[in-house]
């Protein structure tokens, strides 16, 4: 029987002939009707641009350069766009990474929706017809949502809206790129849980796109491993996974976090001290409600919680951002004086000044506090690189010049330049790859081994937090619902809503194991 | 492709090259005396003596145009100069302070914008008097308004930006943070707009010297001598025509110029 999808040989290229390695090289995959395959790569290493060649969608730079991909038996590389447009949204759907970007903002979901089943062949879709199609993802009320914008929508519900909408025509192949990276983890397991089912209803095959092993683990009939523009390996997931034979799925493997095993450290010297804050935000909004927790020295504490439970808002008040509405923070007893708190924001790409030399970045808090002359302060910096591990030639260049893991080493060198007694580390992996994340979490603990400070790391991932921090607070809607030990909060969770975010960890059962 | 676009590069650099040249080094390229004429060679066509003609009073228009350009792009070079650090300054203002500072400043810039920008002009010479530093003044104010919107814009993109806040828990004072990362990373877009400005300028203030507020006669001015050639319309058209194309090719070659930069900087 011949497969649903076949891609052998496939290779693609950007920019002019004959320069740069190709972005997909020589790819091999196959997609049986009714299966769930992931391809599981970081970014850079080919697995988006695969996606949209397989869906006719690269961008005019690109081209395909070799190999051959048949799609229930006839050849679809080559097609014209005509043609590609009579497949797709019929018998290929696609849906994006991001859902923020993805929808018309000026168009309601009853548009969209309508476009995209007119396109499938239904000229004049009813009311039924769209409700019918909001129901299939999900949508408890269809009908209100339809005359919605999608900005009046959650991530969650965007996503869902485009599933709807891909999923209109009953296509026989589903390409989903990264679908739910921009959404917390309770709410990808809710999306994840939606495309599983209706793909098993509806027999629809699925290729799944992902950085996130433990997304495949969970979803996936087979599993397919790219990094630099090649399948490294591909098999059934239990296989793949369970006795991996490539170098590189075995490194991804190993820098999937490991929650941290070991009695729970007895409680040390307080230094940290935040007690009943309370922050109102202009227009009523309460960001945080009664909120209170101690930091120790020389230790994490972790602070999870989906996006806008009020957790963002902590690391600001804690550096001084913002002022609470009430409540205190307390710093060894005494208000925080400045350059005792740090921060390490979570966009790498967005915290660096992109003028500025690295040099200038790092050295900037001790400008700011007058610390040392000149010479002193550029021996420093060049001490401070070294200690996240870059080579002291990168003080001279641009973030411009810098991949994010570097450029996130950048700013924790940053915040480590006062020798601060807290460093606020608001999610600081979660725009970078598994690999990247584990080097990362490994400097910060080395990093707390030398020089003792303490950690607030906030992040919406619990394994992340679970990885790196031996107490955590699990934060909703703007309050704090548990708190505790992370191995007493693993193992035995008190609040309904800790044990929803523990059994959204993709590839739960399979870690610590 | 990319070297065809290349070249095309060529004619407007070569413009621009020989107006700053005229307008640094009259002297070099024209040794003649603008203001002197020989009243036996009155109204000759352009020829090999005179390559753009000589005016009534027998006066080598080429001289006059050459000798015309350092008035005429000095007052374009001080009224971008004027409209960028101004307009900047205020937008950088309105951008920091927000609240009712910001909108106080703001709706007035509106009230500038709203008035149209020859009036305004026109308003600031009457004042001020005439004179090429007075045009420049003129013009500069009243583009001022455009760079102060684009500059609080950017002013305030920047502010909400990781960086700025990172350099706010470094514990960096705000004028500090204002100088070393805000106004850097604002000024993209507002050098941008500024060669946009330029030609612009170049064009209006030949146009506000071609209705006479410019340098008083005998002083050789492109908008001038435009205005100064209209009465032989019929029968010397080179009086008008040439000045005139010279304008045109300078605000052409500068916005060209501007463009390519724009582009190249975008894409880098």
């Amino acid at each position: 029987m011949t497969p649903l999808l076949a891609v052998r040989g496939l290779t693609v290229r950007y920019g002019p002939p004959g320069r740069g390695r190709p972005a997909v090289d020589g790819a091999d995959l196959t997609v049986e009707a009714g299966e769930i395959v992931a391809v599981v790569g970081e970014s850079g290493s080919g697995k988006s641009t695969l996606a949209h060649a397989l869906a006719g969608l690269l961008p005019d730079t690109a081209r395909v350069t070799g190999g051959v991909v048949t799609f229930g038996g006839e050849r679809v590389d080559g097609l014209r766009e005509r043609a590609w447009r009579r497949l797709r949204g019929r018998r290929i759907a696609f849906v994006p990474q991001d859902p923020g970007t993805a929808l018309n903002p000026l168009m309601t979901v009853r548009a969209q929706l309508a476009e995209a089943l007119r396109l499938t062949g239904t000229p004049r879709p009813g009311e039924d017809a769209l409700e019918e199609a909001l129901g299939r993802v999900g949508i408890p009320d269809p009908a209100a949502l339809l005359g919605r914008y999608p900005h009046q929508l959650s991530g969650g519900f965007r996503q869902r809206v485009l599933l709807g909408m891909a999923l209109a025509g009953r296509p026989a192949l589903l390409i989903a790129d990264e679908p739910t990276s921009a959404l917390d983890t309770t709410v990808q397991k809710t999306v994840l849980d939606l495309v599983q089912k209706v793909a098993a209803r509806d027999g629809t095959s699925v290729l799944l796109i992902t950085h996130d092993l433990g997304v495949a683990a969970d979803r996936a009939d087979r599993v397919a491993v790219m990094t630099e523009g090649r399948v490294v390996e591909e098999g059934p997931a239990e296989q793949v996974l369970g006795s991996p034979q490539a170098a590189y799925t075995r490194l991804l493997l190993r820098s999937a976090p490991q929650p941290l095993t070991g009695p729970a450290p007895a409680p040390g010297e307080p230094l940290l001290v935040v007690r009943d804050l309370r922050k109102v935000y202009p227009g009523g909004t309460i960001a945080v409600e009664g909120a209170s927790f101690t930091l120790d020295r020389a230790s994490t504490l972790g602070l999870v919680g989906a996006s806008g439970s009020g957790k963002s808002t902590i690391a600001r008040v804690v550096t001084g951002l913002v002022a609470p509405t009430s409540g205190s923070v307390l710093l060894d007893g005494a208000p925080v004086r400045a350059g005792r708190v740090q921060f390490v924001a979570q966009n790498p790409y967005a915290s660096l000044d992109p003028l500025m030399s690295v040099g200038r970045i790092v050295a900037e808090p001790l400008r700011a506090l007058r610390a040392g002359t000149r010479a002193e302060r550029r021996e420093r910096v060049l001490r401070l690189l070294e200690d996240v591990g870059l080579p002291p030639e990168v003080a001279r260049r641009r973030p411009s010049a810098l991949s994010g893991g570097q450029r996130q080493r950048v700013a924790i060198a940053r915040a480590l330049a006062p020798s601060p007694d807290v460093i606020v580390l608001d999610e600081p992996v979660s725009a970078l790859d598994t690999v990247t994340q584990a080097q990362i979490l490994a400097l910060l603990r080395r990093l707390q081994d030398k020089h003792g400070m303490a950690y607030l790391l906030i992040s919406h991932d619990l394994a992340v937090v679970a990885a790196a921090a031996e107490r955590l607070a699990v934060m909703r809607d703007g309050r704090i619902v548990e708190s505790g030990p992370t191995a007493d909060v693993l193992a035995a969770p008190a609040a309904p809503f800790t044990r929803e975010l523990l059994a959204a960890i993709p590839g739960g059962p399979r870690r610590g194991g | 492709m990319t070297f065809m676009r290349r070249l095309g590069v060529v004619p407007s650099a070569l413009v621009l090259l020989a107006a700053s040249a005229a307008a640094l080094a009259p002297g070099l390229l024209s040794p003649a005396d603008p203001l002197r004429g020989d009243l036996t060679q009155r109204l000759l066509p352009p020829g090999t003596a005179h390559p753009f003609g000589t005016d009534e009073l027998g006066r080598d228009v080429f001289t006059r145009v050459v000798h015309g350009s350092a008035p005429s792009l000095q007052a374009a070079v001080i009224a971008v100069g004027v409209a960028v650090l101004a307009g900047s300054a205020i937008g950088l203002v309105a951008g920091t302070a927000r609240g009712r500072l910001d909108g106080l400043v703001m709706r007035a810039v509106e009230v500038l914008l709203a008035v149209p920008s020859f009036l305004l002009i026109l308003v600031v010479v009457a004042v001020l008097g005439p004179g090429t530093r007075e045009v420049a003044l003129a013009v500069g104010v009243s583009a001022a308004a455009v760079f102060s919107r684009v500059m609080r814009a950017e002013v305030v993109r920047v502010r909400g930006s990781g960086y700025v806040e990172a350099a706010a828990v470094c514990g960096t004072g705000r004028v500090t943070v204002l100088l070393t990362h805000v106004l850097p990373n604002a000024a993209g877009p507002v050098a941008a707009l500024a060669t946009l400005e330029l030609g612009n300028a170049v064009l209006t203030v030949a146009a506000v010297s071609f209705l006479g507020f410019g340098a008083p006669p005998p002083a050789p001015e492109w908008g001038s001598l435009v205005a100064a050639g209209r009465p032989f319309l019929a029968s010397a058209w080179w009086l008008t025509t040439v000045p005139g194309l010279v304008v045109a090719a300078v605000a052409l070659a500068v916005n060209h110029l501007g463009h390519v930069l724009r582009t190249r900087s975008e894409t880098r």
